[in-house]
């Protein structure tokens, strides 16, 4: 089982992927993620790739909780879901934040979610294909597919970096 | 399979786009670790609800167990209360324990009594023989033969004896 400094070591290193992983479908994300957390815990076997059952897990309930929530307050969630950011003003980085969070909430949820694991998640495509019902291979395909999107999109820098060299 | 892109320009966006941190949200760490140990101790939370509904059953089936137990038999059972012994009479364990008087002492006594208890004193000798010995150790009845002659009534009433012919016991003619 794992212990106190393996769990919070996975908390420091994962709760900020999986709160983006899970803000692509829901927009309480803390929630699920939490809740994501606690039932690793309570397992009584740790899974063999505890990172991808954490992902499995939290877009399982991420899912779930959109449904309810659309069920209640369509609207809200929609202006929920774009309002804070997604990403921590950038510092060192190439890329506006406000703008890749734009042009990653464009993007078709079968590339986001792809896109988001492997890229912040650090998943492998052998582990995002089962997790978002595709062979790897297809996997791989939507991420390219995404990454084209977004340089299409992401066309302005962050003002306080210099420009991407195309 | 690759698992980064080949082109270059893509690459460089990779690069870049993995740079951003994503936003931890409101998740509070110290009380998601402080949730999770909870989570771990919980780990059997069956254990006290089935004790509590095993006790549960039990005390229902004992409980009716006595309600349904049929009530015992009423047993009458003689006691005996020990009496004050007083000074005219022996007490009842002296009675009890004291040994039974022969058969030689009760002859004794019985020779001594007068004739009037005679017969009642022979007829207590042989029933104490009968209760001790059984039936078989009583003496034979005496036969008719041997048996003293039973007197006549004129003896008895002091008349000359009358001869009676050995054929005539119907001595009335008519």
């Amino acid at each position: 089982m794992m212990g106190p400094e393996g769990f919070s070591r996975l908390v420091d290193e994962h709760v900020g992927a999986l709160v983006l992983y899970a803000r692509q479908w829901c927009a309480a994300p803390e929630d699920v993620v939490q809740e994501a957390f606690l039932k690793l815990v309570a397992q009584k076997k740790e899974p063999d790739h505890p990172i991808a059952w954490l992902y499995r897990v939290v877009r399982n309930a991420a899912i779930s909780a959109s449904r309810s929530a659309k069920r209640r307050q369509h609207h809200e969630t929609v202006a929920a879901s774009r309002g804070p950011s997604w990403f921590v003003p950038c510092e060192a980085g190439g890329l506006d934040v406000e703008s890749a969070t734009a042009a990653l909430q464009e993007l078709p949820l079968e590339q986001r979610e792809i896109i988001v694991a492997h890229l912040w998640g650090g998943l492998t495509f052998e582990k995002i294909g089962p997790l978002a019902g595709c062979s790897s291979s297809t996997a791989h395909r939507r991420y390219l597919e995404g990454f084209l999107a977004l340089r299409k999109k992401l066309e302005k820098p962050c003002p306080s970096q210099p420009p991407i060299r195309s | 399979m690759s698992e980064s892109t080949s082109d270059p320009k893509l690459a460089a966006l990779e690069k870049s786009l993995a740079a951003l941190v994503p936003v931890p949200g409101r998740i509070d760490r110290d009380q998601l670790l402080f949730r999770a140990g909870q989570a771990s101790v919980r780990s059997r939370p069956w254990l006290w609800p089935a004790t509590t509904a095993l006790s549960i059953v039990v005390t229902a089936g004992l409980a009716t167990v006595l309600a349904l137990r049929p009530t015992p038999a009423m047993v009458e059972r003689v006691v005996y209360v020990p009496s004050p012994p007083s000074a005219s009479e022996p007490s009842f364990q002296a009675r009890t324990t004291a040994p039974m008087p022969s058969t030689a002492r009760l002859d004794s006594s019985i020779e001594e009594e007068p004739s009037l208890l005679a017969s009642s004193a022979e007829y207590i000798r042989e029933r104490n023989q009968a209760i001790r010995w059984g039936v078989e150790a009583l003496p034979p009845a005496p036969s008719v033969a041997s048996a003293t002659p039973t007197p006549s009534v004129e003896s008895m009433l002091g008349l000359p004896e009358r001869k009676v012919e050995p054929g005539s016991l119907f001595p009335l003619k008519f």
